[in-house]
């Protein structure tokens, strides 16, 4: 009996994965149908431009939509849009597991195995543990693992929700993978100042050059400091924006074209693909960022540093 | 070339842009698989470590290519 | 120069929106401090906890084993000394009780010739004695009969010294 409804189970996750994406595709569709019917005549540039971008209202296509509040305060406008709530909900799904696998942790302690959900979270943390933080930090990479962890699965659970239905990406938000950039930014000059001092760090701005050049250096070196974070929010962000506007080009093409053909037999099969590709993205899109600033804070306090040429940019 | 206004020089511009940019990413990626695999034929033991330097380094160029995506995208969308 | 030209271009999907920021930095860092205290630090402890578990047992294991192997082998050594000992008290044993029966052998054959040589001693002392007693009964047995033979023209001195000089020349024939 129990073998027959693990196998069961197994069947029906296969199912799941593989008409999930097929089902997300149809559900784009109609959204997308319903507000082709309601907006009249916008271009198909404008109607991805509306899915991508945050707004103010958070939108049921067809089922209705209802504003969010504005807040302005002190002349900043603070208010509360598509993203931000999105951005909530990914914090209450982490809460929500991360607060039980905590539990569970304090509860039986190190000397048994952990079992299912605290398991799975398990190998994550030990991924990033071992081969992210150890590997790139060295030496003293305790303290920046909740940095890294937190990092890692709020950018994971962001990209996955821009991924379901009436879903938005709140990483697809320059905005959003800024701050993040911001916060390795902070975290590897204080690990660099306090791995070196305030005038070792100050050294590393010249490269150890003759002062005669260090009018030239400090600049360069200066502005250099700063395409790291920037990279790293391109790039989250571009391939999140990316993937999106893929998916809803190719879904869109069926609409443009007004051809049923199309969309069954080229709209939809690509965009499944792409949907799937899209879910791998999410995951790797999470770990580059997390290894990239391990790796950055790892380069800021190390000991024995030596400038190589940047291999990013 | 006359009947061209601004807005089809830029989706033009746009087009090829796109288009260079996926073209370096591509020839780009097919080194690092390449290189990855002659890597792995040489020395299967190494295979974990270099599919993850491969995947790694496939995500960073990726990152370079969509800077110039976003650049297209933004020209066709202005 | 390319950031100007993105920011220029933007078509809305690069616009700055501070109040995005403000809220992405409360939810990241309210979400940060909650698991940090929450999840992290029991998580993190306990692998760490578990990873020293480990090596030490696997310290204590190799420790126990190694002293195993040094117990084995003193073992072994004693082992080894208790069998030369016990050969070398075997072999002792042996020479020793070869010495014995040799000089047993040598002392019993000694004996065996002192005690022949004192029967010979014996038996000729025996021999000379009877060889006397011979001589006596002879004489005497001579008297007698030449006491029949020559009878009353003997006197006494002159018996004697006829006997005297026949026991002499008895003795020297005999002798």
């Amino acid at each position: 009996m129990k073998r027959f409804s693990a196998f069961r189970a197994g069947e029906f996750a296969r199912i799941a994965i593989l008409i999930i994406p097929l089902l997300f595709g149809i559900g784009t569709i109609a959204r997308a149908a319903s507000s082709d019917a309601g907006h009249g005549e916008e271009s198909a540039g404008d109607v991805i431009m509306h899915h991508i971008l945050d707004s103010n209202k958070m939108e049921f296509d067809p089922f209705g939509s209802f504003a969010l509040p504005k807040l302005v305060i002190g002349g900043f406008d603070l208010s509360i849009t598509k993203h931000v709530v999105f951005m909530w909900l990914a914090a209450i799904i982490l809460l929500a597991v991360f607060l039980y696998v905590g539990n569970y942790y304090k509860t039986i302690g190190s000397r048994k195995a952990p079992g299912g959900v605290a398991n799975v979270m398990e190998a994550i943390v030990q991924f990033i543990r071992l081969d992210v933080a150890k590997s790139n930090i060295g030496e003293g990479y305790e303290r920046h693992m909740p940095y890294l962890l937190t990092v890692f699965v709020f950018i994971l659970v962001l990209n996955l929700l821009g991924l379901i239905p009436y879903g938005a990406s709140a990483t697809g938000n320059i905005n959003v993978t800024l701050t993040l950039s911001v916060f390795t930014f902070f975290i590897t000059q204080v690990a660099a100042v306090k791995a070196h001092g305030i005038k070792g760090y100050l050294a590393h701005l010249t490269a150890g050059t003759h002062p005669a050049l260090w009018i030239i250096m400090i600049p360069i070196e200066f502005i250099g400091l700063f395409t790291k974070p920037i990279a790293l929010t391109i790039r989250l962000f571009a391939n999140m924006t990316a993937g999106h506007i893929v998916i809803l080009s190719l879904i869109f093409i069926s609409f443009i074209l007004k051809s049923f053909i199309v969309a069954v037999f080229v709209s939809v099969p690509f965009s499944v693909i792409i949907y799937l590709l899209e879910i791998f993205i999410a995951f790797l899109q999470a770990f580059i960022f997390t290894m990239l600033s391990a790796l950055f804070i790892g380069l800021a306090s190390s000991h024995d540093e030596s400038h190589e040429p940047e291999a990013a940019h | 070339m006359e009947g061209m206004g601004n807005e089809a020089l830029g989706y033009l511009g746009a087009g090829i842009g796109a288009g260079l940019a996926v073209l370096g990413a591509g020839i780009g990626i097919g080194n690092i698989a390449a290189s990855a695999a002659e890597g792995t034929a040489r020395n299967p033991e190494a295979t974990a470590d270099i599919r993850t330097t491969m995947i790694i380094a496939a995500a960073l160029i990726e990152g370079v290519a969509l800077f110039g995506e976003v650049i297209a995208v933004l020209l066709v969308l202005k | 120069m390319l950031t100007t030209g993105f920011i220029m271009l933007s078509g809305g999907l690069l616009d700055p929106n501070p109040g995005l920021i403000f809220w992405t930095t409360v939810t990241f860092l309210i979400v940060l401090f909650i698991l940090k205290k929450f999840t992290w630090g029991p998580m993190l402890n306990a692998l760490e906890e578990r990873e020293k578990g480990i090596q030490d047992s696997i310290d204590r294991a190799q420790t126990a084993k190694e002293e195993a192997e040094e117990v084995l082998r003193k073992n072994s050594e004693l082992l080894a000394k208790a069998d030369a000992e016990a050969e070398k008290i075997v072999r002792e044993g042996k020479e020793y009780g070869d010495k014995l029966r040799a000089d047993i052998t040598e002392k019993a054959h000694a004996e065996a010739t002192r005690m022949i040589a004192t029967a010979k001693e014996e038996i000729e002392q025996e021999k000379r004695r009877a060889l006397t007693e011979l001589r006596t009964e002879v004489a005497d047995l001579a008297v007698k009969g030449a006491e029949k033979i020559i009878m009353a023209n003997l006197d006494a001195a002159k018996q004697k010294n006829i006997i005297d000089s026949m026991i002499k020349d008895l003795s020297e024939n005999r002798n």
